[in-house]
C-alpha cells in the first residue's frame, strides 16, 4: 500500500492546499445540491401564484448558480483528486478500491446533474411551465442522489463501523455515522442555499420585490438553526469512543485556555455561525430595506470559513487515519506495523532503489523514509515543519521518539527496523542540524549502540 | 398581487391567519430564547471569569501551629496569633493556665482583644465582652468564641483544632 | 418613564440626522467601529483588572492566560481589539483627511480627532508594559530613553515618565495609574466632545457630493438605518475579533529581567514601528545636534502640522496651499506604510 511515489508540496505542505481546494468545493457542492431544492420549491411557489419578478428573479439566480456550480464546482472537485492522487495515492487507492462501484454511479449522476443544469438554465421560457418546473426537480433528486452516494464514501473514512471486520461494502457504506451526516448536510445545504440566494437577491433593483426575496431567502436559514444541534448531537454519539472522547475534552478545557486546534475550530465554528444567523435574521429577515450587497458577501465569506473549520475538525478527529482504524493518514495499513518492526520497509518497497542501509547511503535513505512516512503531514521547513518541530533534538532522542509517535494518538507509528529508524532519525538530525553522533558508535553496527527505547 | 414573502394561503383566509399568528409565535418564541442564549454565551465566561478560583481553604487545612514559647507569657497575659488565616488569641487565664480561643467575634466577625484594665475580652466593633473562657457576657455576641485545644511541649505552646 | 423625563427629542434628533450615500459612504462606519472597539476596551480592561496585580505583574498575566477561567479569552480580546483600534483609528483619520472632512466648520473635531489618536498611542504604550515580560520591558526601555534626546527637559520627561533613573517597579506603578486611570478619563471627556461636535453638525458631505444638483443627493435615516447598518459593521467586526483571539491568542514572553541581555531583533509595537525605523536611518550627529533629536523634531513639526491642518487648508486657502496639503498626507500615508513595511522585516 505504500507503494507509491509522492509529490512534494513545499511550503504550506499538502494539507493546506487540498484544504483550501476542498473548502471551496465542499462549499460550492452543497450550494449545488440545496440550491436545487431553492429553485424548485421558489419556482413552484412563484408559478402556482403568476410571480413574475419572482420568476425572472430565479432565471438570473439560476445563471449564476449554474456557472458557479459546474465551472468553480467541478473544477475544484478535480483539483482534489489531482492533489490527493499525487500527494497520498494510497489513500485514494484504497477508496477507489472499496468504492469503485460507487464511484461510478457518483460520476453518473454528476455528469447528469450538469447535463439537467444547463437544460435548466437554458430552457427558461423555451419550455412550458409545467415541464421546466419538473427538471427542477428532476434536477434536484439528481443532486441529491449524489450526496447520496458521496456521504457514504466520506463518512466511511471516519467511521468505517463493521466494514473493518466484516469488509461487507455496504458495511462500509451505510457506516454508523451515514444517516446523522446525510441528514446535517442536508440541513446545511439548505442554509448555504439560503446565503448565495441573499446574495442574488440583494442585487435586485426593485426595492418591494428586493425585500420581500432577502425575507424570503433568510428564511431558508431556518432548519438548520432549529435542527442542526440536534443532528450534531447525534452524529456525534455515532463517532468512535476515542474522537468523541477527544471533542469532549477539547469542549472541557475552553475555560482554562490550554486549548488544542480543534478546540479553537469548534469555537471559531460555533461564533461564527451564531453570527450567521444573528445577522442574517435581524439583516434580510426583519430589516431588508437595509441589506445590501457588501453585507451579503460578507455572510457568504462567514459561510465559506465556517465551511472550512468544519472540514478541518471532520479531518482532524481522524488522526491518525484515514480509514479510521484501518489505514493511517501516511497512507500506510495498520496492519502492515506489525510486522514492520521486523521486516523493514525498503526492502519491498519498488520506489526505493536502495534495498538495503550502508553507512554511505543512510541519509539518503532516510530522506525517503521522510517522504513516505512524514511527509503526508509535515513539511522539511514550511508548514508543521520538522526543522521547527524536532528543533534542539538530538540524534539518540530523535530515535527515541520515532519508537513512541503512537503515543499521542496524532501520528501514525514509525514503520521500519531499527536501521531504517536509525536512516530517518539522522536525516533528521541532520535536518535541525543537531550534533553528529560520536564517531565510535557510528562505525558500530546500528543494534549495538540503540539507546532502549 | 400574490408573490413569495406575502400570504401564501390566499383562498382560506381565515385559517392561513390563524396558522400564520401561530407560526409567527412560535418562531418569535425560538428567537427570542435564541437571543437570550447568545446573550448567555457573552455573560458566561465573563461568570467564570468572576468566579473565585477553587482554593484549598487554609483556614482548614491547618490542623496545629506552635504559638510560642510558655516564657513569652511571663509578662503579657494575652497574644494574637494566626491559626491559618484565623487569628487566635492565646491568654493566661487567673488559674495560669494557658487557653487558646478563636479571635473572631461572633457577632459580626471582628477580631476581638483582651482588655487587662478589665480582665475581660472586648470586641471594639459593638462592645462584645467575653469572660476569659471565652464566654460572651454582655453586649451583642450570640455565643462564646470558639476554643481551640493547647497542650505544652517543652516549652512550645502547641495549638490545635479541637 | 416617558412622562418624567422627555428623552423623545434624542428619537427625534437621530430620526433627523441623516448620512449622504455615495460610493466613498464606507468610511462612514470607521468612528463607529473605533467607537465599539473602545468599548471592547473598557469591559474587557475592567475584567482584566480584577485579576491583574501590579505587585507581581508578570505572574498575574500568566495566572489569567492559565489559570483564571477565560482568563486567555479576556486578555487575547483586549490586546487585538486595542491594535485593531488604532488601525481603525488611523483608517478613520485618514478617511476624514482625503475627504476633507476637516474644513471649517469642523475644525474642532478634526483636532479633537487628533487628541484621541494621540491618547490612543498613549494607551498603547502604557499598556505594552503592563504584562511585564522581556519585550515589554525593552521596548518600553526604547521609548522612554529616546525621550531622553530632547535638550534641557528631556532627562525631566524621561525621570518622570520612569519614576526614577531606571526602569523598574516605580515606572510599572505610574503606567498603570495612567493606563487605567488619568488616560481613560481624559479619553471618554475629549471622545464625548467629538462626538458633540459631529452631532451637532452633522454628518459631513463631500465635495463632489455637495456639487450634486439636489434632486441628486441621496440620504438615508441615521434612525434606523444607518443604526442598523452599523450594528452589522459591529456584529461583523466583534466577530472578527473573536475569531482573532481564539486563533492567535496573545503571547506573553519570559518574565522581564533587567541583567538579561535584550532579545535580538527588538521592536516595538507595529504603529510606533515607522517611527522607530525611520530614527534608525538617522545619522549619530548632524553638525551639533544629536541625530535622535533631530528625528524627535521632525516627528514634532509633522505631528503638529497634521493637529492644526484644518487652519492651513481652510475653504478659502489658494488652490496650491490645499494641493500642498493633500500631497503632505499623501506623502504621509505612503511614508507610514513602507517605513512599517520595512520595518517590520528589516
Amino acid at each position: 500500500m505504500s507503494d507509491f511515489p509522492v509529490w512534494s508540496v513545499g511550503g504550506v505542505g499538502h494539507g493546506w492546499l487540498i484544504g483550501i481546494i476542498a473548502t471551496i468545493h465542499v462549499y460550492i457542492s452543497h450550494f449545488a445540491i440545496g440550491g436545487g431544492l431553492y429553485l424548485a420549491v421558489t419556482e413552484w411557489i412563484s408559478v402556482k401564484q403568476n410571480d413574475e419578478k419572482t420568476l425572472e428573479y430565479l432565471r438570473g439566480h439560476s445563471n449564476f448558480f449554474m456557472l458557479l456550480t459546474t465551472v468553480v464546482g467541478a473544477l475544484t472537485g478535480v483539483g482534489i483528486w489531482f492533489v490527493v492522487g499525487n500527494t497520498n495515492p494510497a489513500a485514494i487507492s484504497s477508496l477507489i478500491h472499496n468504492f469503485m462501484f460507487f464511484w461510478a454511479i457518483e460520476w453518473v449522476v454528476f455528469l447528469v446533474e450538469i447535463a439537467i443544469a444547463f437544460f435548466y438554465y437554458y430552457s427558461w421560457g423555451r419550455v412550458s411551465r409545467r415541464f421546466h418546473l419538473q427538471l427542477a426537480w428532476l434536477y434536484f433528486g439528481i443532486a441529491f442522489l449524489s450526496l447520496v452516494v458521496i456521504n457514504g464514501i466520506l463518512t466511511f473514512m471516519l467511521t468505517p463501523g463493521q466494514w473493518v471486520e466484516t469488509r461487507n461494502i455496504w458495511d462500509g457504506f451505510f457506516n454508523p455515522s451515514y444517516w446523522p451526516s446525510l441528514c446535517s448536510r442536508f440541513v446545511i445545504m439548505m442554509t448555504i442555499a439560503g446565503v448565495f440566494a441573499i446574495v442574488t437577491s440583494s442585487r435586485i433593483k426593485d426595492d418591494d420585490h428586493r425585500h420581500r426575496m432577502l425575507h424570503y431567502s433568510a428564511k431558508w436559514l431556518m432548519p438548520s438553526f432549529f435542527l442542526l444541534p440536534f443532528v450534531m448531537y447525534w452524529y456525534f454519539t455515532t463517532l468512535p469512543e476515542q474522537v468523541a472522547q477527544l471533542l469532549e475534552n477539547g469542549i472541557a478545557t475552553i475555560g482554562s485556555g490550554n486549548l488544542s486546534v480543534l478546540t479553537r475550530l469548534l469555537l471559531l465554528i460555533s461564533i461564527l455561525s451564531v453570527t450567521i444567523y444573528v445577522v442574517s435574521l435581524l439583516g434580510p429577515y426583519r430589516n431588508p430595506r437595509n441589506f445590501t450587497f457588501g453585507f451579503s458577501l460578507a455572510i457568504l465569506v462567514l459561510g465559506l470559513v465556517v465551511t472550512g473549520a468544519t472540514e478541518s475538525v471532520r479531518e482532524m478527529v481522524r488522526k491518525p487515519y484515514v480509514v479510521y482504524g484501518y489505514l493511517y493518514s501516511n497512507g500506510l495499513l495498520k496492519e502492515a506495523a506489525k510486522d514492520s518492526t521486523a521486516r523493514g520497509v525498503i526492502a519491498h518497497n519498488p520506489w526505493i532503489s536502495e534495498k538495503s542501509i550502508t553507512p554511505g547511503n543512510r541519509k539518503v535513505v532516510g530522506e525517503k523514509i521522510f517522504r513516505m512516512q512524514c511527509q503526508a503531514c509535515h513539511t522539511k521547513s514550511g508548514y508543521r515543519s520538522l526543522k521547527d518541530l524536532a528543533h534542539g533534538w538530538d540524534r539518540a532522542f530523535i530515535f527515541r521518539r520515532l519508537t513512541n509517535l503512537q503515543v499521542t494518538n496524532i501520528m501514525p507509528p514509525f514503520m521500519g527496523d531499527d536501521d531504517e529508524r536509525w536512516a530517518l532519525a539522522e536525516y533528521l538530525g541532520d535536518l535541525v542540524e543537531a550534533p553528529p553522533l560520536p564517531p565510535d558508535s557510528a562505525s558500530q553496527p546500528v543494534l549495538s549502540h540503540t539507546p532502549q527505547p | 398581487m400574490e408573490g413569495i414573502g406575502r400570504s401564501e394561503h390566499p383562498s382560506n383566509e381565515s385559517l392561513a391567519l390563524t396558522r400564520k399568528t401561530v407560526r409567527r409565535d412560535f418562531i418569535r418564541t425560538i428567537f427570542t430564547g435564541g437571543f437570550f442564549l447568545w446573550i448567555g454565551a457573552f455573560l458566561y465566561p465573563v461568570y467564570r471569569y468572576l468566579k473565585p478560583r477553587e482554593e484549598e481553604d487554609t483556614a482548614n487545612a491547618v490542623q496545629s501551629i506552635v504559638a510560642g514559647k510558655t516564657t513569652d507569657f511571663k509578662v503579657t497575659r494575652a497574644k494574637l496569633v494566626k491559626f491559618g488565616s484565623r487569628p487566635v488569641l492565646i491568654l493566661k487565664n487567673d488559674q495560669g493556665e494557658i487557653v487558646a480561643l478563636g479571635a473572631t467575634c461572633t457577632h459580626l466577625g471582628c477580631t476581638v482583644q483582651y482588655v487587662a484594665e478589665k480582665n475581660h475580652i472586648f470586641c471594639g466593633c459593638h462592645g462584645g465582652t467575653y469572660d476569659l473562657t471565652g464566654k460572651n457576657v454582655a453586649g451583642p455576641p450570640p455565643s462564646p468564641l470558639t476554643k481551640y485545644k493547647v497542650s505544652i511541649s517543652g516549652e512550645d505552646i502547641v495549638v490545635s483544632r479541637t | 418613564m416617558r412622562e418624567r423625563y422627555d428623552l423623545g427629542w434624542i428619537v427625534a434628533f437621530f430620526k433627523h440626522k441623516r448620512v449622504p450615500v455615495h460610493r466613498h459612504s464606507a468610511w462612514y462606519y470607521m468612528g463607529g467601529i473605533a467607537l465599539f472597539l473602545f468599548i471592547v476596551q473598557v469591559v474587557t480592561g475592567v475584567l482584566l483588572m480584577v485579576h491583574y496585580n501590579t505587585g507581581e505583574p508578570h505572574a498575574s498575566v500568566q495566572a489569567i492566560m492559565s489559570q483564571v477561567d477565560f482568563g486567555w479569552l479576556i486578555r487575547s480580546t483586549h490586546s487585538w481589539s486595542a491594535n485593531l483600534m488604532i488601525l481603525v483609528v488611523f483608517v478613520h483619520m485618514f478617511s476624514t483627511f482625503f475627504m476633507k472632512s476637516y474644513r471649517y466648520p469642523r475644525e474642532m473635531t478634526w483636532m479633537t480627532g487628533f487628541m484621541l489618536l494621540v491618547l490612543c498611542l498613549g494607551f498603547g504604550f502604557s499598556g505594552y508594559l503592563l504584562p511585564w515580560d522581556q519585550l515589554a520591558y525593552f521596548a518600553t526601555q526604547i521609548g522612554i530613553k529616546t525621550n531622553e534626546a530632547v535638550p534641557i527637559v528631556g532627562g525631566f520627561i524621561a525621570d518622570m515618565m520612569r519614576g526614577g533613573k531606571e526602569l523598574g517597579t516605580q515606572t510599572l506603578e505610574r503606567f498603570f495609574a495612567l493606563h487605567v486611570w488619568v488616560l481613560p478619563l481624559m479619553f471618554v471627556g475629549v471622545l464625548g466632545l467629538h462626538l458633540l461636535f459631529v452631532q451637532l453638525q452633522g454628518i459631513h458631505e463631500p465635495d463632489f457630493f455637495e456639487k450634486l444638483p439636489p434632486q441628486n443627493k441621496k440620504y438615508m435615516k441615521f434612525f434606523p438605518d444607518f443604526a442598523i447598518k452599523d450594528v452589522y459593521v459591529w456584529l461583523l467586526a466583534m466577530n472578527f475579533l473573536g475569531l482573532l483571539a481564539v486563533m492567535f491568542p496573545w503571547e506573553l514572553g519570559k518574565e522581564a529581567d533587567p541583567l538579561a541581555p535584550a532579545p535580538i531583533g527588538i521592536k516595538p509595537e507595529w504603529y510606533f514601528l515607522p517611527m522607530f525605523q525611520m530614527l534608525k536611518l538617522f545619522p549619530a550627529s548632524v553638525g551639533p545636534i544629536e541625530g535622535e533629536l533631530l528625528g524627535i523634531m521632525l516627528f514634532s513639526v509633522v505631528g503638529l502640522l497634521w493637529a492644526v491642518i484644518p487652519f492651513i487648508d481652510s475653504r478659502t486657502a489658494p488652490v496650491w496651499r490645499s494641493r500642498a496639503v493633500f500631497y503632505f498626507g499623501v506623502a504621509l500615508l505612503s511614508g507610514m506604510i513602507v517605513f512599517t513595511i520595512w520595518g517590520y522585516y528589516s
